[in-house]
């Protein structure tokens, strides 16, 4: 009985590490998915001169069909206007380049939070990546 | 006492395991972040050429200003990885263009670009020590 009585208080304690494992290896694998997918549209916008809505539009699709993360929840903020290559590096970073900011949430970052006491609003968060990259579009 | 001993040992094998596991997704994840800024300093810096030397047929990358670019970039990955004091990252750069070398048929103007980041411990288990991470990218003109 006393064994039986252990085992009850351990097992979900061991328990939570294999859901944790899991929950890692699926949040790994939506962040390096959304790395993939940010890469592909950077590269497309390299090529039109900035995040137009058909690659805002398409990346988040991809993103929603590949993560399954909802198209309204996906915040893309990115240069909308065409910047055009310049044969200098302007160091304001204004012109000839393109900036943008990918951010996903992330549904569920502790398994077994309530078992722990992480209350549902505290045990999520927002995955985000930036950076800018120089323009290759040449004016019309 | 022989219950609390296994216990005491499944919850270290598990603590170590899960920490290893984030670190090492960490860590991957660290390598093709900077293989994407790596290509992204090279395509960048390939950009600028010398308008002079281009006239007379030939392809010079303009250094002073693909410099300029690589600098920005990587101020701008610096405060995105949020390097501490003693962290660094810094690139080498090399450049093969009509002024020394790729002038030769068959040899195009290429921009490579190595980076180093140099951090803190990545692992945090006491075993596992990783403090450098590198990634090259060359970039090719391929058409010139």
């Amino acid at each position: 009985m006393k064994q039986l009585i252990v085992l009850a208080a351990i097992l979900p304690l061991m328990l939570i590490f294999m859901a944790q494992f899991t929950l890692e290896q699926k949040n790994s694998a939506i962040i390096n998915a959304l790395q993939q997918q940010v890469y592909t549209a950077k590269e497309e916008a390299k090529q039109e001169g900035c995040f137009t809505s058909a690659i805002t539009e398409q990346l988040k699709s991809n993103i929603h069909t590949k993560l399954g993360v909802p198209e309204q929840d996906i915040l893309v903020v990115a240069t909308e206007t065409p910047q055009y290559r310049i044969n200098y590096f302007d160091p304001a970073g204004e012109r000839g380049m393109i900036h943008y900011s990918v951010s996903v949430p992330i549904a569920k970052i502790m398994a077994g939070g309530k078992l722990l006491g992480i209350p549902s609003e505290q045990n999520k968060g927002v995955y985000t990546i930036e950076g800018t990259t120089a323009s290759e579009k040449l004016p019309d | 006492m022989k219950v609390f001993i296994i216990f005491i040992a499944l919850l270290i094998a598990n603590v170590t395991f899960i920490s290893y596991q984030g670190d090492l997704n960490r860590y991957v994840r660290l390598q093709t972040y900077l293989k994407a800024v790596a290509e992204e300093a090279a395509a960048g810096a390939a950009l600028y050429y010398d308008e002079v030397a281009y006239s007379h047929g030939s392809m010079v990358i303009n250094r002073e200003e693909g410099q300029k670019y690589i600098e920005h970039l990587l101020t701008r990955v610096g405060q995105t990885l949020d390097l501490k004091e003693g962290e660094s990252l810094n690139a080498g750069i090399e450049i093969l263009d009509d002024s020394n070398g790729a002038a030769d048929p068959g040899i195009s103007p290429a921009v490579t670009v190595t980076l180093h980041l140099t951090v803190t411990d990545l692992f945090r288990l006491p075993f596992l020590t990783k403090e450098q991470v590198v990634r090259s990218a060359k970039y090719e003109l391929a058409d010139y």
